[in-house]
Formats: structure tokens, C-alpha cells, sequence
């Protein structure tokens, strides 16, 4: 691959919300969790650890067989299990000399590593934390902003979304990456009683994702079913489209796909509105994130 | 606390963890993979062109304008080592090998991407369809 040319590359492991679904119907745009993981140079961070951190994590094992241990630095916007969910199966965590960080929010009641210990409870897998060979150290994020080798981070935190969950900013090479998921932006952008607080939600928001070189955004529901699914966390694609589009986002990825929906539901739903966004003024790039694709910026 | 005291009473007379269960339990993946599909590329050099049609056969394929490529398609816009298409574990993948103007599938700039059925890749002017049909 010519990651040595490029500025910044990304690559989708795992982009179906709420739950894993293998199947014909779905293997197209996959089945795994989120797992999303940014490189540019020899910096790579992961963004949450759903089940597709499992295909990654083969893939960097295999690569340490031969350049030896390097650290991993995995960021977690919340910890629904369709995010954290992979984590025991990721392989680098079992190789020796590893250091394997995982970032997550310090606004929880909870410590991020007892939350984390507990889904390795030996009551719902074999192996526990402390037993994992790699130096995993677990961090609370303290600033609003961090660096990971050549990767400037920005980290808000997201309300409207049963429990929070948090958004990042990648930037890096000059290019801007955003990943934002797991968030009901309609609950923000068209609230049925508009109050100051929802409008400076929006704010935030749109100052976020201002001309984002690529978004990576929650669009689980289409518009008839978000009628249905009010209040459960998630976005609606048309308000999305429209909210990326008016803070003049480049390229968009539609992502945490619903657990119902089909491969040809999301080429159906691409066929609807990616036409719509290319000729618009300007022009944004619409796709529906797919399992197992790189994209670089 | 009764109710406690007997979900704690079963948990500990219940049967210990059977070491094959405590472990991952093994999918079989090789159902949902077909290991003898034939895989396909319908290559289309214009768009009023007939597409000729390359079996692909489970080892990698270099395209580009030079014309030792394995795939040479000789026109503007294509770079002379634009991409290459690989098999690992039992997946097509393209790769884009540094070109200038780009692979894209499905519409999607792409620098790497596992190929499903019926992915349309543009280079260039150019088309290819990918197709993975079950061998009857
Ligand atoms: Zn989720
Ligand atoms: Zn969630």
C-alpha cells in the first residue's frame, strides 16, 4: 500500500450499530460493530472496539510478528457493548510487550476500567483483564484535546444519546477527519421545542464538523422509521445529509447501520441521495461506509 | 434477600464452565464462503464498448497502462501502474497502487477495498464489474 505518500488513510473494520449481523443479505456493508481505524504516517490510532477490532487486530498481529510490538491507541466514544464488544478479541492485547491504551470518557459514574474489567468478568469470558499480556493501561480523557504521534485530537463529549457518548476530531496533514457517532442530531437540529440549549448544541455541532475533509456520522434510521424511533439515540439520513452539507462537509459516511437493514437497502438509499449531494453547490461526497474499504484523504 | 440467595445458589451449583464453551465457540465460516465461486471482471474500456470478460483465478493481478501489466488498459487518465488486485483469505481486494487519478468503487475514492459481488471499479474510463457466481 502507499501509505508513505499519502497524508491520511481510513480504514472501516466494523460499521453496523447496535449488533453484530453476519448473513448473504449483509455482507456487503458488513456485519461487525464500529471499528474505525486513522493512519497517517507511522501514527494509527482505532476508534472504538466493536466486533470489527477483531479483523484489525489479526491484521496488526501478523504485522508485529515481523516488526515486533508497537503501541496501540484505542479511542472509545462510549461503552455500549456495540462499541467495546471486541475488545477480548483483539490480538495484540495478548502479545507480550504491547502497550495497548484505551481512552475513554471521565464523565461516567463508573471508572472506565472497572466498566471495561467487567465485560471480561469471568462470568462472561475466560480470560480476565489483568491477565492480558500486553501493558494495557485504561485513560480518562482530562483534556478536551491530546496528540498521538503525528494526529492532533479534539474530544467532545455528546449528549443525546441514552448514557452520552463522545465525538473526535482528527487532524493531521492538513486534512480533517471527523468521527461522530451514536448521537440523535434531530433531537438538536429539530427539536419539537427549540430551547437555547438545543441551538447551542447545534452550534457546537456545526463548529465541529466545519468543512470536514471526511465525517463519519450515525444515519441509522431512514426518515420513516426515525418516526418510529424517537428518543433511542439515533439519526434520521435526510437531516444528517442536510447538516453536514450546510457546514460544508467534503465527503460524508453514512454509518452505525441499523441491525435491519440490508445491503440493498443501503444501495437504495445511496442511489437516492448520493446524486442529490454531487450536484449540489458545493458538492459533497455521500456513501454508505462499507466493511473492509480504505479511503485516503 | 431470597431472591439474591437463590440466583447465587445457582450460579455456584450450576454446572462449572465446559472448557469448549468457556472458549470462543468455532463458526463455520467456510458456509458462508463459497470456495468454489467463480470470480469475475468485466472490463469495459468506454462506454460504448463491449465488456470482455477476465475469469480471475485466485492470484494477483497488476493494472495499469504499461504494457507488461497483467491488466493493460491503454487510455487516458490511467496511470502506467494504477492498481492491482489481490486474493487473501478468500477475498478479492484492489488495491490502488499510487495512481494519479484514482480508484474508485461504487463511486467511493478508494486506496484498498474487499470486492463484493457486483462492485463496479472505475479507472479512468474505465470500467470493471466484479461478479462472484456460485460454480452449478
Ligand atoms: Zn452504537
Ligand atoms: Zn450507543
Amino acid at each position: 500500500m502507499n501509505t508513505e505518500k499519502s497524508a491520511v488513510s481510513i480504514t472501516f473494520w466494523g460499521t453496523r450499530g447496535s449488533i453484530s449481523t453476519p448473513g448473504s443479505s449483509t455482507e456487503k456493508y458488513g456485519g461487525n460493530t464500529p471499528c474505525v481505524s486513522v493512519s497517517s504516517g507511522r501514527s494509527t490510532i482505532i476508534l472504538d472496539a466493536g466486533t470489527g477490532i477483531r479483523p484489525l487486530g489479526i491484521r496488526l498481529a501478523a504485522q508485529m510478528k515481523t516488526d515486533g510490538p508497537f503501541p496501540q491507541h484505542i479511542l472509545l466514544s462510549h461503552t455500549h457493548w456495540d462499541h467495546i464488544q471486541g475488545l477480548p478479541f483483539f490480538q495484540p492485547a495478548y502479545i507480550k510487550g504491547t502497550d495497548l491504551v484505551i481512552y475513554g470518557s471521565s464523565q461516567k459514574e463508573r471508572f472506565l476500567e472497572s466498566i471495561l474489567g467487567g465485560q471480561m468478568d469471568v462470568n462472561y469470558f475466560p480470560v480476565q483483564m489483568k491477565e492480558l499480556a500486553a501493558n494495557v493501561s485504561i485513560r480518562e480523557f482530562e483534556d478536551r484535546f491530546m496528540r498521538i504521534g503525528d494526529i492532533d485530537i479534539d474530544i467532545q463529549e455528546q449528549v443525546m444519546h441514552p448514557g452520552g457518548s463522545i465525538r473526535f476530531k482528527m487532524r493531521t496533514g492538513g486534512k480533517t477527519v471527523v468521527y461522530a457517532t451514536d448521537i440523535e442530531l434531530n433531537a438538536i437540529f429539530s427539536p419539537d421545542t427549540p430551547t437555547d440549549t438545543t441551538e447551542q448544541l447545534a452550534q457546537e455541532y456545526r463548529d465541529f464538523i466545519h468543512h470536514a475533509d471526511l465525517l463519519i456520522a450515525d444515519g441509522q434510521y431512514s426518515e420513516s422509521e426515525y418516526a418510529e424511533k424517537k428518543g433511542w439515540g439515533h439519526t434520521s439520513v435526510p437531516l444528517l445529509l442536510n447538516v453536514a452539507h450546510e457546514a460544508g462537509v467534503k465527503q460524508l459516511a453514512v454509518f452505525h447501520h441499523d441491525p435491519e437493514h440490508s445491503d440493498a437497502f443501503f444501495d437504495l438509499l445511496s442511489r437516492q441521495y448520493e446524486p442529490v449531494y454531487r450536484n449540489a453547490v458545493p458538492p459533497m461526497h455521500v456513501f454508505w461506509a462499507r466493511e473492509g474499504i480504505t479511503i485516503e484523504l | 434477600m431470597a431472591i439474591m440467595d437463590s440466583i447465587n445458589h445457582k450460579q455456584k451449583s450450576g454446572s462449572v464452565a465446559d472448557p469448549a464453551l468457556a472458549s470462543t465457540m468455532r463458526l463455520p465460516l467456510e458456509e458462508l464462503v463459497d470456495p468454489d465461486a467463480e470470480m469475475h471482471l468485466d472490463i469495459r474500456v468506454a462506454d460504448d464498448d463491449r465488456p470482455q470478460r477476465l475469469r480471475l483465478m485466485k492470484r494477483p493481478y497488476s493494472i495499469g497502462r504499461k504494457v507488461d501489466a497483467d491488466i493493460t488498459l491503454n487510455q487516458p487518465g490511467i496511470s502506467r501502474n494504477h492498481a492491482r488486485i489481490l486474493y487473501l483469505n478468500n477475498e478479492e481486494i484492489i488495491e490502488d497502487t499510487g495512481s494519479t487519478n484514482g480508484t474508485y468503487v461504487n463511486g467511493v475514492r478508494i486506496s484498498r477495498c474487499v470486492l463484493q459481488n457486483n462492485d463496479i471499479i472505475r479507472i479512468g474510463d474505465a470500467t470493471l464489474l466484479f461478479t462472484r457466481t456460485p460454480r452449478k
